[in-house]
């Protein structure tokens, strides 16, 4: 069917998937980087899968829904919501000493 | 005494007193709208107030999203088309202005969303009444726009302009306008036709995208570079590319438009001209007024008047303002000998916009018809038959002495009544 379609009759609108890494390594932005103190956080320290705040307030989809939950520092770019998000304060944010 | 509820049985059968805006809103209801985001503003209010009441009582299933200005009323359009849904809205003058940033996105995406617009003038000064100047100022975004001359045809068109917009050779969005009061709240007959004839002739939207499918995730309008690249799907268009898609599928749907038209006009009996433009008495008339809407009714009269008076006069109605019918029109121009155009709107700095196009459009005709154009009725100032009538006498002098200018000349203007004004005396003391 699309054969029979004008060259400019297949160019629609604009659409991308998702690509990991499209925009470079994201996480050498950062100023400052989350730390997760698992003593603290909740599914590391009941070994269920509950809370995940951070999985889910994170804008750029860095940190994963595991026990306990992993931060992609290459794509982090350190805004600190998680640590805002997190209900028992384990993250904190680290200076990153760049040389 | 007892009252017929026979009066107020709504049925698809019936032929309805209906104003312009209520027209507009039962061809959403039959055209089975889906999402519908508005904020009001007169004299469009109406299409959407009625829009609200058929949704509240069940006669359509469509979610209506109530916004905080007209930008996010097109935001939300252009969000819901991309989930596939068939969507539309209704504004008027800076309801349209403050939508133009999203009208180039929706046209860019490819997005079908259909607007009603019952026209207004611009401020300022403040005017609530009509005139086309909304209407012609957002002429460069890429839509498809369409204008109507009574309430059966605003009806109709928006049935049309569906199926035009959501043809999968186009996807385009489209704007169906009508003058303001003139139209919008005047009451006439207006035939709705039989829920399934419109099943029939408006299938469900197949969209070219569904965002609402989320096995499938996809995001639109990526930063698109000025150069074709290749991304991890594969190669992709560049901006460049994306626009000539749009121009080349603009250019390409007058062949469609007629076609959608044809196609209706053989199913429910109806027809405007060949949907492009209108006709009357232009057989064999050596002179042609040239105007649209509210003017081109007007110019209806003006032409029997004409005629009585011994001159062949015709009238062309613009019904499709964009895409520029531009070679429809030098074919119809062709062996015509005289144009007098009627401009509710004016090019600000220039003149009016239809008088000016129409004689970009038949440059390269080897006998170009004389044209002048005139200014009437901004702001609702009534157009009157008179009004038409001097005009045409005026250009067909001015032919004849060979005069040709661009300067605007207004018909209707009241200044002999101003002879006391003093503005000086308005902005005394304080």
């Amino acid at each position: 069917m699309n054969e029979s379609k004008k060259d400019y009759q297949k160019i629609l609108g604009s659409v991308q998937k998702p690509v990991k890494g499209e925009a470079g390594k994201t996480g050498s932005w950062a100023k400052w980087i989350p730390i997760i103190d698992v003593g603290k956080c909740i599914p590391a320290k009941s070994g269920k899968p509950s809370c995940f705040n951070c999985w889910l307030y994170c804008p750029e989809a860095v940190i994963s829904r595991t026990i306990p939950p992993k931060i992609d520092y290459d794509y982090c770019k350190g805004c600190g919501i998680c640590m805002e998000e997190c209900p028992v304060k384990a993250i904190s944010m680290e200076e990153v000493k760049y040389e | 005494m007892t009252v017929s509820n026979e009066k107020e049985k709504v049925t698809d059968e019936n032929v309805m007193i209906l104003t312009g805006n209520h027209a507009a809103a039962h061809a959403f209801r039959q055209a089975k709208v889906g999402v519908i985001s508005a904020y009001p503003i007169t004299p469009q209010s109406p299409v959407v107030e009625k829009i609200a009441e058929f949704i509240s009582e069940g006669k359509l299933k469509a979610r209506f999203v109530k916004v905080e200005s007209e930008h996010s009323a097109l935001a939300v359009c252009c969000a819901a088309s991309a989930t596939g849904s068939r969507v539309g809205t209704a504004t008027s003058a800076h309801g349209l202005e403050l939508m133009y940033e999203l009208l180039p996105w929706a046209s860019g995406n490819r997005l079908p969303i259909i607007i009603n617009l019952a026209t207004r003038s611009l401020g300022a000064p403040w005017s609530v009444w009509t005139d086309h100047q909304d209407f012609i100022t957002i002429r460069d975004v890429g839509w498809i726009q369409f204008i109507c001359e009574n309430n059966q045809e605003i009806y109709d068109t928006n049935l049309q302009a569906f199926k035009i917009a959501e043809d999968p050779r186009l996807f385009l969005p489209a704007m169906v306008a009508y003058d303001g009061y003139i139209l919008s709240h005047t009451m006439m007959p207006v035939k709705l036709e039989n829920q399934e004839d419109i099943d029939n002739f408006l299938p469900p939207l197949k969209h070219h995208i569904n965002l609402s499918d989320i096995s499938n995730v996809k995001g639109i309008d990526p930063v698109t570079t000025p150069n074709i690249i290749k991304r991890a799907e594969g190669t992709v268009p560049g901006y460049y590319e994306y626009r000539y898609a749009l121009q080349k599928a603009l250019e390409n749907s007058i062949y469609i438009i007629k076609e959608v038209h044809d196609e209706f006009s053989k199913k429910f009996g109806r027809s405007y001209g060949d949907g492009i433009y209108k006709t009357v008495d232009t057989n064999d008339a050596n002179t042609i007024i040239f105007a649209m809407g509210s003017v081109a009714s007007q110019a209806r009269i003006a032409i029997k008047k004409l005629r009585n008076q011994g001159l062949k006069v015709g009238l062309v109605s613009l019904k499709l303002f964009r895409p520029y019918p531009a070679e429809d029109l030098r074919e119809f121009f062709k062996d015509k000998e005289n144009i007098i155009v009627f401009d509710r709107d004016i090019g600000y700095g220039y003149e009016g916009v239809l008088s000016y196009e129409l004689k970009a459009a038949l440059y390269g005709l080897k006998n170009r018809p004389n044209i002048k154009g005139f200014i009437v009725g901004l702001g609702g100032r009534d157009v009157k038959t008179e009004h038409i009538m001097s005009g045409v006498h005026k250009a067909l002098d001015a032919f004849k002495k060979g005069i040709f200018t661009n300067k605007t000349d207004f018909l209707g203007l009241k200044l002999e009544e101003l002879k006391d004004y003093d503005e000086s005396t308005y902005f005394k003391g304080g």
